[in-house]
């Protein structure tokens, strides 16, 4: 085991460094290699690039029984282990789902998930609508004598995600991500999916519900959606798992806050991301009946958020700066390549941060910015005003827009275009 | 990424255009709101612009180029292909092409593009001169004149071109033009050959790599769409058929001007007496072919990415995709029908896109990310 985790922590060291589409690469190729659940432990850290990338995975039995419980995964440590699925148990219940099926009709879906030709999920949900009633029935069966409480919770919890799967997989495939705003039918499947978790097993309501909420980036907003379409016999009901599962979410974006506040020369691109997840999660949720959920008691949470994400990006601006001064060994091409890149998620990190708090002194950071950036190229030019270069001018077109952007590149332009920066003057020294 | 409530209604134009004019040219655009928007003049000959419908509705917004930059938020590099667009004398693919690549050159849409474009500058002068020589060498041989020393031709060479004159000076007699004027019909004949390649050229030309890359991108939606369902399944078959026509009738217009270049004494001479004519067979295939190689590009970048990642591509696929004018059957036997889909699908608001201006960070780089991938 240990050779393993060495060979896994090196093999995610290495992986960290690669770019995104040679990490998609390789994880497809270990997923083909039947590898992955080896290596799972290892590669936990990298899950959060991978939720991005989505590897591609080729459809195999553990793959299938996996399918209905995949948003139920929780890693150990994690706050929401309410309603969930630990991670670190998924092998021993899929181990215990497959000794209790019919070899026949194991062999049988296997080969049908083997044979290429329709839709991969199609053919993951065709092959699961005779599996899973199955292999739930084996895993409600799989008692043990002995067997801890919390444990056969969670082994029934499976099962029931298992005998749920064919009905609730297409309605969530339908739905997520969740959309910010819900229309009629997203509302209609919401509710269908309302309906799946009122009956059946005990926990049922609190395992359908956790799917949801943990999937949406607004979870408040989710949360007041689904007491407002649920019928009155469940509310109350409802309303306590909900408070849980919030709960969580509160405590996972407060842990998130800290972790971000106390590192320090992570990559923009992984601040930004963090950010942006926390200004989503945090926006004020609209609709009433909120208020009870905790919502109120946001704020604090968002103007801690809001005061990192406005120092972060001051100092990513600082970074980019000197980047600029300093070309040190890169090509010109790789080091506007990479200039750009770090700009891009400064603006996205930027963008977050004004969701959190509008008047937070993004747009006045912004300014000084490029009036710095342009100051800069007065020196390398000896003093003389002239038009910013095409390097530069690209970077503020990044940083604040085309309209500015244009400004600096054309000073004799003037203000153009209808977005909001083209009806604002420069400051008075630059035009 | 989160679905718009509203929905947004496919090809809201019922009737294919009649003619290469009316269809107009994709430029290649960064601003995703006007990403291969198309371009043609109006009535008083002035470029105007037909863009999609900024607010995903149906529909096409059709404005004078000039007034772009007033009504889309449009990237620097925009702004600035628009002056050039603007100054542009005629309007061609290849005018268009040329345009882009040279504010590409400058570096407007990123260090990729701008190595691309470098790249593919280099490549047609290089095409260019190469055409330039075969077209000299065949005119030599039809006059009875000795062949180009070869040996003292290096392509690679600015001078090069200068070098020949002593050929041209032989040609004289036979061709009935003299000096400057027989160099500048070869030349402007050659710039125009080029993208459609001679058939001893060493090299592949544009059409070629475009119509090869075409049929590649035909074969793949086609089993893309075996395998599909709905509206996907349509898209993906509205896209296969396009793709089909354009190559059947790429494929008659290349074999028609192969006709034509059959002599090259003859297609001198046709050049001078009605360069308008020559011109229209010789650049059909580029016409035909434009703006294909943007969607072959956009494809390409999804072939390892999952399904959905795909049909959201294929809904971009069918919204771009050039159709073609029926002008451009004639001689293929009969028309066919290209119906366009008539089913609303919703509209996937990308993540990051700033809906009211249009502006998205990451769009803008996927489309100058393509822009390298085909400059």
């Amino acid at each position: 085991m240990s050779a393993i985790s060495s060979a896994g922590g090196t093999l995610v060291d290495l992986l960290d460094t690669v770019d995104d589409q040679k990490l998609r690469r390789i994880i497809e190729l270990i997923e083909a290699s039947g590898q992955r659940p080896v290596l799972e432990p290892a590669l936990a850290a990298l899950r959060p690039r991978l939720r991005t990338l989505r590897p591609r995975r080729p459809p195999s039995l553990p793959r299938l029984l996996t399918a209905p419980l995949e948003r139920a995964l929780v890693d150990a440590g994690s706050p929401h282990a309410f309603a969930a699925v630990r991670r670190c148990r998924l092998q021993r219940w899929q181990a215990l789902a497959l000794d209790g099926l019919d070899p026949a009709l194991a062999a049988r879906v296997g080969e049908a998930l083997a044979t290429p030709g329709a839709d991969e999920r199609d053919r993951l949900l065709a092959a699961g609508r005779h599996l899973w009633p199955a292999a739930a029935m084996a895993l409600v069966l799989a008692e043990r004598p002995g067997e801890p409480a919390e444990e056969r919770l969670e082994r029934l919890r499976v099962a029931d995600c298992l005998g749920l799967g064919s009905e609730l997989l297409p309605l969530l495939d339908r739905l997520l991500p969740v959309p910010a705003v819900l229309d009629a039918e997203d509302q209609a499947t919401l509710e269908a999916i309302l309906t799946l978790g009122r009956d059946g097993a005990p926990d049922r309501l609190a395992t359908v519900t956790s799917l949801l909420l943990r999937a949406a980036s607004q979870p408040w907003s989710l949360a007041a959606s689904l007491l407002e379409l649920a019928p009155g016999t469940l509310e109350t009901a409802l309303r306590r798992v909900l408070e849980a599962l919030l709960a969580a979410h509160r405590q996972e974006l407060e842990d998130l806050l800290e972790r971000l506040a106390a590192a320090s020369g992570r990559p923009v691109a992984d601040e930004a991301l963090a950010i942006e997840r926390l200004a989503a999660a945090l926006a004020l949720p609209e609709g009433a009946g909120t208020g009870a959920l905790g919502a109120d008691e946001l704020s604090p949470l968002r103007a801690s958020a809001a005061a990192v994400a406005t120092t972060r990006f001051s100092a990513g601006l600082d970074s980019l700066l000197r980047r600029s001064s300093s070309r040190g060994g890169d090509t010109r091409k790789d080091a506007q390549r990479s200039r750009e890149a770090e700009a891009r998620a400064l603006a996205r990190l930027g963008r977050a941060a004004r969701r959190l708090a509008p008047d937070g002194g993004i747009e006045r950071l912004t300014e000084q910015a490029i009036e710095r950036l342009v100051d800069a190229a007065a020196v390398r030019g000896k003093g003389r005003r002239q038009p910013a270069s095409v390097e530069d001018a690209r970077l503020i077109e990044i940083l604040a827009g085309p309209d500015i952007a244009w400004q600096y590149l054309h000073p004799e332009s003037g203000p153009v275009g209808p977005g909001p920066f083209a009806r604002r003057a420069l400051p008075a020294r630059r035009r | 990424m989160c679905v718009l409530s509203s929905r947004r209604r496919l090809f809201s134009v019922k009737l294919r255009p009649a003619t290469f004019a009316e269809a107009g040219i994709a430029a290649p655009f960064t601003t995703p709101s006007v990403a291969q928007a198309r371009l043609r003049l109006d009535r008083r000959g002035r470029m105007e612009i037909v863009a999609r419908n900024p607010t995903g509705n149906g529909g096409v917004y059709i404005l004078p180029l000039q007034a772009a930059p007033e009504l889309f938020r449009l990237s620097i590099h925009d702004r600035v292909l628009v002056e050039r667009l603007l100054a542009l004398p005629a309007i061609s693919p290849l005018s268009i092409l040329s345009a882009a690549r040279t504010v590409a050159l400058e570096g407007l849409a990123g260090p990729d593009a701008r190595a691309a474009a470098g790249r593919a500058v280099a490549e047609a002068e290089e095409h260019a001169l190469l055409t330039l020589l075969l077209l000299l060498e065949r005119l030599l041989a039809e006059a009875g004149q000795p062949r180009i020393d070869w040996r003292a031709i290096d392509t690679s060479d600015r001078a090069a071109r200068e070098r020949l004159k002593p050929y041209f000076e032989r040609l004289e007699p036979s061709t009935g033009l003299v000096g400057p004027a027989l160099v500048d019909a070869a030349e402007s004949l050659s710039r125009v050959v080029a993208p459609i390649g001679l058939p001893q050229a060493p090299f592949e030309s544009l059409a070629a790599t475009t119509l090869a890359e075409l049929r590649v991108l035909d074969t793949s939606i086609g089993s893309w769409a075996a395998v599909e369902h709905h509206e996907h399944a349509t898209l993906a078959g509205l896209v296969h058929d396009c793709a089909t026509l354009t190559i059947a009738c790429a494929e008659t217009s290349l074999a028609k001007a192969a006709n034509i270049l059959q002599s090259t004494g003859r297609l001198l001479d046709a050049h001078r007496t009605a360069p308008d004519a020559v011109a229209m067979v010789l650049t059909r295939p580029i016409w035909l072919l434009h703006g294909w190689r943007h969607l072959i590009a956009l494809w390409n970048s999804v072939a390892d990415r999952p399904r959905a990642a795909q049909r959201d591509a294929m809904v971009e696929l069918g919204e771009l995709v050039p159709l073609v004018p029926l002008e451009a059957e004639e001689g293929q036997g009969q028309t066919r029908e290209q119906s366009r889909s008539q089913y609303e699908i919703h509209r996937h608001v990308r993540l990051r896109e700033d809906w009211r201006t249009g502006v998205s960070i990451e769009r803008q780089v996927f489309l100058e990310t393509l822009k390298a991938a085909a400059p």
